[in-house]
């Protein structure tokens, strides 16, 4: 279809090595490995309770328990882990999520909640921003006029002032990514990015990965339940089943795999 | 060309007025001091005490805008609040009286306490959330509470008889308005309550522009959705002692107006009854409207002694010579916050502010209705 070619993916962005996390005596994750090479969108499927969304928090360090090693390719180009970085700091690496539940600031307008997510690239304080310096004032109005252009990229820039309560969810799933791409990132987490959303909107959603990695040079790594986009979409999938790996490759791969056969559709007798 | 620029610019200036807020905050400051000279030239017969009135509605305002910060934008609850505003009155009480420091190192040294006693809520507020933190603070209050009470060496009223500013700046608001033999107008307390619109009008300015700035969006994100406000960047820890040490700042300033303007400081009056009414403040007049903090204020500290203890009084004496019931109004103002307060969040849950707009919409609609009408009326005539 209108699949843009796979950008010359060498470098890996982000490496999970043997990746193991316990709540209490359950293994949720066990041993997990693969990486995330520069450009590529790749999807993380497994059953539900397979341990998808406990790798996201636990690359975004949201549990900083677990064993083995998370590593990411930071602005010198060297891979350096992620352990012990704090949560809030790891949107400084370029790493920015979205989460399987909307969380938005409701009561905010749409520009004021992607402004949030430019939050750490302020360098104004706020004691300039109480007086109102002109340094401040031109600095918020530089991020207003950066969240204008990502609203007008996604195509709901007419919504830029009105509250996020109330929008249809297909629109507060945008400003999500929206959100996300204020941070500058390089690597983008989607926690279930079409789930609720019509064909229509499901299709929209495809083009705008694209146009994603091209214009913001992004790398995607997603979870979601919807395969037809998941096949569609990825360059490369992930299986894993009770926190097991049990497949990595192109989405044809995966789909022929028995491993994962079996995972979704139980075992052949 | 010229044409259109021309009649766009009033439509233009209006809108940069419209979007200009501290200015509005300037001039509602402007307007309140107008106003407050009202007992000077007998605006309000009888009225020469309506000032004594108004005094508490503007300083408790400065208090219940910190409240509302760490309320209406972080999400946390303090029941802290009087304690504080006890902290600002005592202090200023303790270090003008007792030290004998001046006015300005005496503040500086009630605002340095002040913060540090914030930042310990801060990091209580680190370890604990929702009902807890709330009932942490509480115990926080009490206290405090009783440190004054026990600890400070001031019997339970102290009276300035003036206040030093620098050199020749000295009110005595002890004085009342106008000097009693010659009808002179005495300032002592205009000043002081200048000094008191002064703060107010910077607090709202402060507030306005925290809310506007990242820090207020970082308030936002992180009373509503802490993982979403971690994940983008938002330090959740950094900002709940800077809503806490706001908030406290504020109280604080609160009790130094008071001090400036009671011309005593009392050790005992600074308990949960007070904290509740500031919190009433927020709640009737409009969690995270500025405005709405003010005329919460008025509604709760001025109104009942104002009009509603008046009407009571008079309630009574017709009692007692009618139907010989002796029945004394005591006390009611709690009464009237708690019923006001239910009332306004069954009907009003977005404060009393929300009353303006609805007022403006339904002149709207009339104004449009009657346009409708006179367009008609215009229709058949011809």
């Amino acid at each position: 279809m209108n699949k843009n070619p796979q950008p010359k993916a060498t470098k890996p962005l982000l490496e999970l090595k043997d990746m193991t996390m316990r709540f209490g005596g359950l293994k949720a994750v066990d041993a997990l490995s693969f990486d995330v090479k520069e450009g590529e969108i790749v999807g993380l499927i497994g059953p539900n309770g397979a341990g998808k969304t406990t790798v996201f928090n636990c690359m975004t360090q949201f549990y900083d328990t677990y064993e083995g090693d998370i590593r990411f390719r930071d602005a010198n180009d060297e891979m350096v882990s992620l352990k012990g970085v704090k949560v809030n700091d790891i949107i400084d690496y370029g790493i920015v999520r979205t989460f399987q539940n909307i969380e938005l600031v409701p009561d905010l307008s749409v520009i004021d909640n992607l402004l949030i997510g430019a939050h750490k690239q302020f360098k104004t304080g706020l004691f300039q921003h109480i007086l109102t310096t002109p340094k401040a004032r031109k600095e918020e109005k530089h991020f207003r006029q950066k969240a204008e252009e990502v609203l007008e990229f996604m195509n709901i820039h007419h919504l830029k002032d009105a509250l996020v309560a109330g929008q249809p969810y297909g629109v507060q799933k945008k400003i999500e990514i929206a959100r996300t791409l204020m941070g500058d990132p390089k690597l983008i987490i989607l926690d279930e990015p079409a789930a609720g959303l019509n064909d229509h909107e499901t299709d929209e959603l495809e083009k705008l990965f694209y146009e994603l990695r091209d214009k913001y040079n992004v790398t995607i790594l997603l979870i979601e339940h919807d395969m037809g986009f998941v096949m569609n979409i990825c360059d490369r999938v992930c299986a894993i089943n009770f926190g097991k790996f049990l497949a990595m490759g192109s989405p044809e791969e995966i789909q022929t795999n028995k491993a994962v056969q079996e995972a979704y559709l139980g075992e052949e007798y | 060309m010229t044409k259109t620029n021309k009649t766009n610019l009033p439509k233009e200036l209006y809108e940069k007025f419209k979007a200009n807020k501290p200015l509005h905050f300037l001039l509602f400051g402007i307007g309140l001091a107008i106003m407050l000279l009202a007992p000077y030239y007998d605006f309000i017969p009888g009225g020469r005490n309506t000032n004594g009135f108004v005094a508490p509605a503007i300083y408790f305002t400065v208090a219940a805008l910190g409240l509302n910060l760490l309320l209406g934008y972080g999400g946390l609850i303090s029941l802290a609040t009087s304690a504080f505003i006890g902290v600002g009155a005592l202090g200023m009480g303790y270090f003008m009286l007792f030290q004998e420091f001046s006015f300005f190192l005496s503040l500086g040294l009630t605002i340095l306490i002040s913060l540090g006693l914030g930042l310990l809520v801060g990091l209580f507020s680190l370890k604990v959330s929702g009902i807890y933190l709330t009932i942490g603070t509480l115990f926080f209050a009490t206290i405090l509470e009783n440190i004054f009470r026990s600890v400070l060496p001031m019997s339970t009223t102290e009276s300035f008889r003036e206040i030093t500013f620098f050199g020749n700046f000295v009110i005595d608001t002890s004085k009342s308005y106008t000097q009693l033999r010659t009808g002179e107008p005495q300032y002592d307390r205009y000043i002081a309550l200048l000094i008191m619109v002064a703060v107010l009008v910077l607090s709202m300015i402060v507030i306005y522009n925290i809310i506007k700035s990242r820090t207020g969006r970082a308030f936002m994100a992180m009373s509503r959705s802490a993982n979403a406000a971690a994940a983008m960047g938002v330090n959740i820890a950094k900002y709940r002692i800077i809503a806490f040490m706001t908030a406290s700042l504020f109280a604080t300033l609160a009790g130094v107006l008071y001090a400036i303007y009671g011309t005593s400081v009392e050790k005992n009056i600074w308990t949960l009854e007070l904290s509740l009414f500031i919190l009433a403040v927020v709640i009737v007049g409009g969690m995270r409207s500025i405005f709405g903090t003010f005329i919460g204020a008025l509604v709760i500290f001025t109104v009942p002694n104002l009009y509603i203890n008046e009407y009571l009084r008079t309630f009574s004496s017709f009692l007692e010579n009618r139907f010989g019931i002796n029945w004394q109004p005591v006390g009611f103002a709690p009464v009237f916050a708690g019923l006001l307060i239910i009332v306004v969040v069954l009907y009003y849950p977005r404060g009393l502010i929300k009353l303006f707009y609805d007022a403006r919409i339904l002149l709207l609609k009339l104004y449009g209705l009657i346009r409708n009408r006179l367009a008609k009326g215009g229709a058949t005539d011809e």
